[in-house]
């Protein structure tokens, strides 16, 4: 119980760490909202006006204690550019950014755990040295490369789907999922290539054991002692892996948002970068650090129920 | 044996999933190909989808917004008591007509019947009062303020809007275009604009898109479209795969490399971008305060070799801080005022005591792939006479605040625009001491003829006489290395006919219609 307190606190004050870190960086960078709002007609008076208008002539502790009371309170602020409630903007795109996750989650643990079942059990030593070779190439390619390979061949030259032609969830969900199949895919085969070689290396490994050796000596057929005993013993590493795994492809999906123009999060966040609108940003790093960081720790609170060796506190 | 029937059943499950995913996707298929054959069926519902790559990230209000994207939109939706055509002409909107009096300082405006509000509200004395009020004391455009500040009176007259100002503004008429006319009493303009125009804002969708309908109620001539969807796409590569996998009916702004890429058969058309591309060069730093140097440099950069290499020969020569669609101030002689002449260009800067030629930093701004591509084939030709170009690619963002807001640069290369549709709009900002002046240019003889361009004790056609002299001045000075105003492609659905190029960076949806 103590260490689950621990990691409770050290959870939130890894976030606040963010939060500081985040809001201090943007003193850093140059340009500010007020510049790139006003474009090429400004003048310095109007500069002046606006960064008055938007409280950014004040100092920045001050701006920093501010922004960190309203968020305690659940007030994200309003957007410098939209001129809108910050909380209300993000609830559409969050939407699009999870339907996505969750598409690429399940492709990834549907296309993983066969795969890799599959590669654990073939004894042909050619063909063994060709799936680990293949498996190795596709772990190598990053997702949005992928991305821009689906638009052209699946979209253009295919005509699967039509790259660009986004639907909104609210508006046609089935057609909002087909359209989200494509990047799904193109995070998900990566990401489920690496679980496909813990997955054989764990299945060689329990292969190996013991309690294998008996149960063929008994007469168990090969897939009985495959899928009863060996992959539930296999899967325990993998679980973890795949877990953690919903991090990350959180934050991938903000690169393939912008292959497959997806307005979701992760094109909020970068235009909001760019355009130094600085309460979406919080809110969107606040946001991406919370889901991280409770991934990981709910992962290694499953590790430890499911491998009764580690135990809780 | 059992292995291998194990593996084979895995496989087929595997693949199984695989084309299950794939026959989802199917009914994506044929729309694809109806949206990629658009000419070969007949169109059920006017509506089309426009590429724009920018989202209109700013306040919808008229008065507040600021990005050239948000007003290229918006143009749809609200009107002036006049608005421009697409020759450049300023035709009544709001009004039903005008009439300056003789000493210019009296404008009336009869205003005209029927004009609603996209709200249902009908359009009175009132709303023009409070959007000219509204507008004076909130824009953030500088040049409008300044053009309201002269406003002496509103008042109203037989059902139309009287506008005294203190002293003559000949630019008044398109300062009072870029005054929206608005409801009074509706505070919703940020978010939820409304206006007279043509098209009636529907919704935003923040990086998605942004829908306009038809406005029944508009007082005009109705538009052929029923409904116009701007789908924003950030990356310049997805509203290009976007484009040309018939997503889009319609995209502006293209560069030749693009067209030339398109594969689905869309019409090409060609326009101009109506901006000053130019190496602005920041005459606070040496060696650019010395004329020599400026001119030295005119002569060795090769506009036309420039042109060839970066855009096949598309694109206008300026010469001055003018473009050609603004005919009645343009003039293509100064366009040839520096032939490339790497002799002439070694001789001004041997003169002016460069003989070995100098270096210096040209910072430009890495979003808008034209400009880079210009730089890059100036800086190869600068070498030519040993001045030695670093060129350093900054984010927009830091461009503004540190290039044009900072000044704090050598050299830059960009394009400056119109944001009114009139010549001060291009020329005010190089008077001596401009709060937009940002190359600190300082010319006596220039400050007194664009004064004299002002004064309003001239006639019409001596004032432009004096603009003109504006523009012979900053080239005569090199004010600037002036390149072109870029070509505009843009890429057209071969069913939908009636687009029109106007000399403003505007896109007017109501114009368009099916064939």
């Amino acid at each position: 119980m103590k260490t689950l307190f621990s990691k409770l606190a050290a959870l939130i004050i890894t976030l606040f760490l963010v939060s500081a870190l985040a809001f201090f960086a943007f003193a850093l960078i140059p340009a500010d909202p007020a510049t790139t709002m006003l474009g090429s007609e400004a003048t310095p008076e109007a500069v002046a006006a606006l960064r008055a208008q938007l409280g950014l002539d004040r100092p920045l502790p001050v701006r920093y204690f501010e922004w960190l009371t309203g968020f305690l309170r659940g007030d994200l602020g309003e957007s410098y550019l939209y001129r809108m409630e910050v909380g209300q903007m993000l609830s559409g795109k969050l939407a699009v950014s999870a339907l996505l996750t969750m598409l690429s989650f399940l492709l990834t643990v549907a296309l993983s755990i066969p795969l890799g079942v599959l590669a654990g059990s073939v004894r042909n030593r050619y063909l063994d040295a060709a799936a680990v070779g293949l498996n190795q190439l596709v772990m190598s390619v990053p997702p949005f490369f992928l991305g821009i390979l689906a638009c052209y061949g699946l979209g253009i030259v295919l005509k699967w789907f039509t790259p660009g032609a986004y639907v909104s969830p609210e508006k046609d969900f089935w057609g909002c999922v087909r359209y989200l199949i494509f990047p799904a895919l193109s995070i998900a085969i990566p990401r489920s290539a690496m679980a496909v070689k813990l997955l054989r290396s764990a299945i060689r490994d329990q292969l190996g054991q013991d309690y294998v050796r008996t149960a063929r000596s008994r007469g168990a057929s090969e897939p009985s002692i495959l899928l009863r005993q060996v992959l539930r013993n296999a899967l325990l590493p993998v679980i973890t892996f795949l877990a953690v795994s919903l991090a990350e492809i959180m934050t991938m999906s903000i690169l393939i948002e912008q292959v497959f123009s997806i307005p979701g999060v992760g094109q909020l966040l970068l235009s909001s970068v760019s355009n130094r609108d600085y309460p979406v940003v919080l809110a969107i790093v606040m946001l991406l650090a919370a889901w991280i960081v409770t991934i990981h720790f709910l992962a290694d609170l499953l590790s430890r129920l499911a491998d009764p060796r580690v135990r809780l506190g | 044996m059992k292995k291998q029937i194990l593996a084979l059943f895995l496989a087929v499950g595997v693949l199984a999933g695989l084309l299950g995913g794939c026959r989802e996707a199917t009914p994506q298929n044929s729309t694809a190909s109806s949206t990629n054959a658009p000419s070969s069926q007949a169109p059920q519902k006017a509506e089309i989808a426009v590429g724009i790559a920018q989202d209109l990230d700013d306040s919808l209000d008229p008065y507040q917004m600021t990005a050239a994207g948000t007003r290229e939109v918006m143009f749809n939706v609200f009107e002036g008591l006049v608005k421009p055509d697409s020759q450049g002409n300023f035709v009544p909107a709001v009004a039903a007509s005008y009439t300056v009096s003789t000493d210019g300082c009296t404008y009336t405006f009869p205003l005209r019947e029927g004009v609603t509000f996209h709200n249902g509200k009908e359009c009175t004395f009132e709303d023009v009062l409070y959007s000219f009020q509204t507008c004076a004391a909130v824009t953030v455009n500088s040049s409008v303020a300044a053009a309201l500040s002269n406003v002496a009176d509103i008042r109203e007259e037989d059902g139309g809007v009287v506008i005294t100002l203190t002293a003559p503004d000949p630019d008044f008429l398109s300062m009072a275009a870029s005054v929206y006319i608005v409801p009074k009493d509706y505070d919703g303009q940020a978010t939820a604009p409304v206006g007279t125009g043509p098209f009636r804002f529907v919704s935003r969708s923040i990086q998605e898109n942004v829908i306009l309908e038809r406005f029944d109620g508009y007082y005009g001539a109705k538009p052929a479209l029923e409904r116009v969807t701007y789908r924003i796409f950030s990356d310049g590569n997805a509203l290009f795969t976007a484009l040309n996998s018939g997503a889009l009916d319609l995209v502006a702004h293209l560069t030749v490399d693009q067209v030339e890429s398109l594969t689905n058969g869309y019409q090409i058309l060609e326009g101009t971008m109506n901006l000053v591309q130019a190496m602005y060069l920041n005459h606070a730093k040496e060696p650019f305060d010395n004329e020599l140097v400026r001119q030295a440099l005119c002569y060795a950069v090769d506009v036309d070799a420039m042109l060839a290499l970066t855009a096949d020969g598309h694109g206008a020569k300026v010469g001055s801080s003018m473009y050609p669609a603004f005919g009645k101030y343009f003039d293509p002689a100064l366009a040839d005022r520096y032939p490339h002449d790497v002799e002439k260009a070694k001789t001004l800067l041997a003169q002016a005591g460069y003989p070995n030629g100098f270096s210096f930093t040209l910072t430009v701004p890495s979003n808008y792939a034209p400009h880079v591509d210009t730089a890059t084939v100036i800086v190869e030709q600068l070498k030519e006479v040993g001045v030695e170009a670093k060129l350093e690619l900054v984010e927009w963002e830091t461009w503004l605040s540190e290039v044009y807001a900072g000044r704090n640069f050598e050299a830059t290369l960009v394009g400056f625009d119109a944001s009114t549709l009139t010549a001060s709009a291009m020329l005010a900002r190089w008077v001596t001491g401009d709060g937009k002046n940002m190359i600190g240019y300082s010319n006596p003889d220039y400050d007194d003829a664009y004064a004299a361009a002002r004064d309003p004790a001239h006639t019409e056609e001596e004032q432009t006489a004096y603009y003109r002299q504006c523009l012979e001045i900053l080239s005569d000075t090199a004010a600037n290395v002036y390149l072109q105003d870029l070509a505009d492609f843009v890429a057209i659905n071969p069913a939908l006919t009636g687009y029109a190029f106007y000399p403003l960076y505007v896109m007017d949806m109501s114009t368009l219609s099916f064939q």
